[in-house]
C-alpha cells in the first residue's frame, strides 16, 4: 500500500532568507494493504510531516513517495483531491467537525467533493447513516456535533474517513483527546473495520496501547525511520 | 456546483451576522443605484414618452430665410409634396409616413359654456394629419375620420332631433339663412394642451380642473376666415361645428388638429386647387427609438430638415443626471466591495481549520474558491435585493409626498420612478458582481492556504 523510499523534507525557517529545517532526512518503510502501522516518535520528530505528505496535503518532498501505487509527488491539485476524496480518509486528534453541519451532512462531506459519479442527497445522507451505524453512534443521527463526547466526535470523524471506502486511513493522534475507555473502544473500533474490510491503517501516536495493538510499529527518530516490530507482526526492515 | 451549495448556504447561515454587517454598505449603494436608475427610466418616460416622443420625427421643407428687423423674410417654397412624402417612405427604418397641413386661413371658434360655465371666443391654430397616424392610439380614435364634402342641397331642420345620429343641426357650410343638417369636424386636441391648462392656466383664472374623458365629445363652433385680429369677408366664411373625439400627442400642442382633407378643403377654398396637396410638414413613423438618428440623417442628405423638439436635449440631460447618480452610487458599492474584501480576509482567516477540512476530504483549490465566491454572490444578492427593496420603498414615499405636498404642474406623473425587471436584474447583478469581486482576493487566498499546516497545527 505505502512504499517510501529516502523521503526527505525540510522546512524553509521562518523569517530568514536562506536556511532550511530538514525535518525528514531520508524515510524508508513500507505498508502492505490491509496493515496496521502505528507511527510512533518524539515531539517534532517528523510524525506529523510525514502524515501530511502521506496524506496528499503537502507534495513539496524529495524521494519516492507510492500509495496505493501513486507517487503523490507527481500529482496535480486537481488528482491530489482525488486521492484524498477516495483513497484515502483522514481522522485527526482535535475530530477537525464541521460544527455548524449536522452528523450526517459532517459524514457526506467529501461526497461534496466528488468529481466523478456524484450522489443525490437521499444516497449522500443513508450512506452517512450506516456509517455512523458501522461506527456505533446511530442514536446520534439528526444532531450537531457539539452535543457529541469526545469519544462520539472521533467515531463521527472516522464515519467521514470511510465515507468512500478508502484503501488506507491516515490517523493522527486518534486517541489523544480521549480518556481511556473512549481510547480503548476506538482502538478496537480500528482493529474491527480492519479486520472486517481489509483497509490499511496508519496512525501517527504517542498511546502505547495503539502501538501495542498494531501490526509493525515505525518509530521516527531525527528524521529518520527505526522500525519496531508489533505483535505478531514480522519486521520487514527496507 | 449544486452540492457546494449546502456549503455555502450553512457558512451563510453560521456567519449570518458578519455578513449582515458587511453588506450594509451593499444595500445602501444598491438602493440609491437602483432608486437613481428607477427615478431616471420614469423621468425618462414622461419626457419622452409623453413630451417628447421619441418614435417619429418631424420633417420640413429646407427653407431659406432673411431676416429684417423683426420679420423673417422666406426666400424658399416652405412646402412638401406627395413626391416628397414619396420619397420619405423609402428611407430604411421608416414604418410609416404622414403628411401634416396647417390652415391657411384665420378661423375663430366659440363655445365652451357646458364647460367652464361661460362661452369664450378665441383664435383657432388648426393643422390636419392623416388619420391613420391616430389610429388605434386612443379610445374612439375610428371617429378621427374624413368628413364627407358638404352636400349641394342639404336637408333643412329645425333642431338637432330632425337629424340622423352623429350630426346635428345647425348653419349652412358657406352660411346662409335657415338651419341643415351638417356633419361634425372630428377633432382631436394634444394632452400637453390640458396639461397647461390644469397645471397652471385654471389657477390664473380661477376656472375647475378639466377631466380628459369628460371632454371628449364636447363640440365647439368654428368660423373659417373669421379672425379678431382683423376683419373677414362675410361671403367668405366657412361655418363649421367641431367635436372632440380624443387627445393625442401626434395633435397641434396648442390649437386643434383635424383630418387632412378637411384642413385641404379649407385651404383649397381660401387658396388655389394646388393648396390639397401642399404640406407644411411630414410625421414619420420610426421602426425603432434606436433608429432615431440614423433616419434623421438619412432624412437630411435627402435635403429636408428634421424638426428638433428637444427629444434629443431631453433624453441627453436625463442621461447625464442618471450617469452622474450612478456613478455615485457606483462608488458607494465599490467602497462597500472593499469592506465585503476585509471581511471575507476575515472570515477566511478564522474558518482556516474549516477549509483545511475541506481540502483534507477531497475539495480541490477551485472548490474552495467556488465556495467563497458563492457565498460571496449570495451576499451580494441578499444585499442588492434589500437594496431594490429600500429604493421601491423610498419611491412610494417621494411618489407620495409629491401626490400630498407638491402644487399640481404640467406632466406632473402619478409616480416618478418605473422599476423594470431589467433594472432589478442589473442591479442585483451589479450587487453580486461588486461582492464577487470584493472576495476574489480571499478566495484565492483560501484556495491557497496549506492545509497540512492548518490541520496539523504545524
Amino acid at each position: 500500500m505505502i512504499r517510501a523510499r529516502g523521503i526527505r523534507k525540510s522546512y524553509r525557517l521562518a523569517g530568514a532568507r536562506s536556511g532550511e529545517l530538514p525535518v525528514l532526512r531520508g524515510v524508508d518503510f513500507d505498508v502492505a494493504d490491509g496493515e496496521f502501522a502505528a507511527v510512533i516518535g518524539r515531539s517534532g520528530s517528523g510524525k506529523s510531516t510525514l502524515l501530511a505528505l502521506l496524506g496528499g496535503l503537502d507534495s513539496d518532498y524529495s524521494g519516492e513517495l507510492q500509495v496505493a501505487g501513486k507517487e503523490l509527488r507527481t500529482l496535480s491539485d486537481a488528482e491530489l483531491s482525488a486521492y484524498r476524496n477516495t483513497t484515502i480518509g483522514f481522522v485527526f486528534q482535535a475530530f477537525h467537525l464541521l460544527d455548524h453541519l449536522s452528523c450526517e451532512d459532517n459524514v457526506a462531506l467529501p461526497a461534496l467533493f466528488r468529481v466523478n459519479g456524484k450522489e443525490s442527497k437521499d444516497a449522500r445522507l443513508a450512506r452517512a447513516r450506516e456509517l455512523m451505524e458501522t461506527v456505533g453512534i446511530a442514536d446520534k443521527i439528526g444532531t450537531r456535533p457539539g452535543t457529541l463526547s469526545g469519544g462520539q466526535k472521533q467515531r463521527l470523524a472516522i464515519a467521514r474517513a470511510l465515507y468512500h471506502k478508502p484503501q488506507l486511513l491516515i490517523c493522527d493522534e486518534p486517541t489523544g483527546n480521549l480518556d481511556s475507555a473512549s481510547a480503548a473502544a476506538i482502538i478496537a473500533l480500528f482493529r474491527k473495520l480492519r479486520d472486517e474490510s481489509g483497509v490499511t491503517l496508519t496512525i501517527v501516536t504517542h498511546d502505547p496501547t495503539i502501538a501495542a495493538a498494531a501490526d509493525r510499529v515505525i518509530e521516527i527518530k531525527d528524521g529518520v525511520v527505526e522500525l519496531v516490530p508489533g505483535p505478531g507482526a514480522e519486521e520487514v526492515r527496507p | 456546483m449544486s452540492s457546494l451549495g449546502a456549503i455555502v448556504r450553512g457558512n451563510l447561515r453560521n456567519n449570518a451576522v458578519h455578513f449582515a454587517l458587511a453588506s450594509v454598505g451593499v444595500i445602501v449603494g444598491i438602493a440609491a443605484f437602483a432608486f437613481f436608475l428607477a427615478l431616471g427610466a420614469g423621468v425618462r418616460q414622461v419626457v419622452l414618452g409623453k413630451i417628447f416622443p421619441l418614435d417619429q420625427l418631424e420633417v420640413i421643407a429646407k427653407s431659406m430665410t432673411l431676416d429684417v428687423g423683426p420679420v423673417s423674410l422666406g426666400l424658399a417654397s416652405d412646402v412638401l409634396d406627395e413626391a416628397a412624402a414619396q420619397q420619405l417612405r423609402g428611407v430604411p427604418g421608416v414604418r410609416g409616413v404622414y403628411p401634416k397641413m396647417k390652415l391657411t386661413a384665420p378661423a375663430i371658434g366659440l363655445g365652451g359654456k357646458e364647460i367652464i360655465g361661460n362661452d369664450i371666443r378665441t383664435e383657432l391654430i388648426i393643422d390636419g394629419v392623416d388619420p391613420a397616424l391616430v389610429q388605434g392610439e386612443f379610445s374612439g380614435s375610428e371617429q378621427f375620420r374624413a368628413v364627407p364634402e358638404p352636400p349641394a342641397a342639404p336637408t333643412a331642420c329645425a333642431d338637432d332631433s330632425a337629424c340622423p345620429k352623429d350630426m346635428y343641426c345647425g348653419r349652412p357650410y358657406q352660411g346662409g339663412p335657415g338651419k341643415v343638417c351638417r356633419d361634425y369636424v372630428p377633432v382631436i386636441a394634444s394632452p400637453h394642451m390640458l396639461e397647461i391648462y390644469n397645471g397652471s392656466l385654471r389657477r390664473a383664472y380661477n376656472l375647475p380642473r378639466l377631466n380628459p374623458d369628460f371632454l371628449i365629445g364636447v363640440s365647439l363652433e368654428m368660423r373659417v376666415g373669421a379672425s379678431m385680429v382683423q376683419a373677414a369677408e362675410k361671403d367668405q366664411l366657412l361655418f363649421e361645428r367641431l367635436k372632440l373625439v380624443g387627445f393625442s400627442d401626434k395633435a397641434v400642442p396648442l390649437g386643434v388638429t383635424m383630418p387632412l382633407s378637411q384642413v385641404a378643403r379649407y385651404n383649397v377654398h381660401f387658396g388655389t386647387p394646388e393648396a390639397a396637396t401642399r404640406y407644411h410638414s411630414i410625421i414619420i413613423k420610426i421602426e425603432s427609438k434606436d433608429q432615431v438618428a440614423a433616419v434623421a440623417k438619412a432624412i437630411e442628405e435627402l435635403g429636408f430638415e428634421v424638426t428638433d423638439g428637444g427629444a434629443e436635449q431631453a433624453g441627453f440631460l436625463i442621461s447625464v443626471f442618471v450617469l452622474v447618480f450612478s456613478l455615485l452610487s457606483t462608488i458607494i458599492v465599490g467602497i462597500a466591495a472593499v469592506n465585503i474584501m476585509h471581511v471575507f480576509f476575515m472570515l477566511v482567516y478564522e474558518r482556516q481549520r474549516e477549509i483545511g477540512i475541506m481540502r483534507a476530504v477531497g475539495a480541490r483549490r477551485s472548490d474552495i474558491q467556488r465556495i467563497i465566491l458563492g457565498e460571496a454572490a449570495c451576499v451580494g444578492l441578499l444585499a442588492g435585493a434589500i437594496g431594490v427593496g429600500l429604493a421601491y420603498a423610498a419611491s412610494r414615499v417621494f411618489d407620495y409626498i409629491s401626490a400630498q405636498h407638491l402644487p399640481d404642474f404640467p406632466y406632473k406623473p402619478e409616480t416618478y420612478f418605473a422599476f423594470s425587471v431589467d433594472l432589478v436584474a442589473l442591479a442585483l447583478g451589479f450587487a453580486a458582481g461588486f461582492c464577487v469581486l470584493g472576495a476574489w482576493l480571499p478566495a484565492r487566498r483560501a484556495a491557497r492556504m496549506d492545509p497540512a499546516a492548518v490541520l496539523t497545527g504545524r
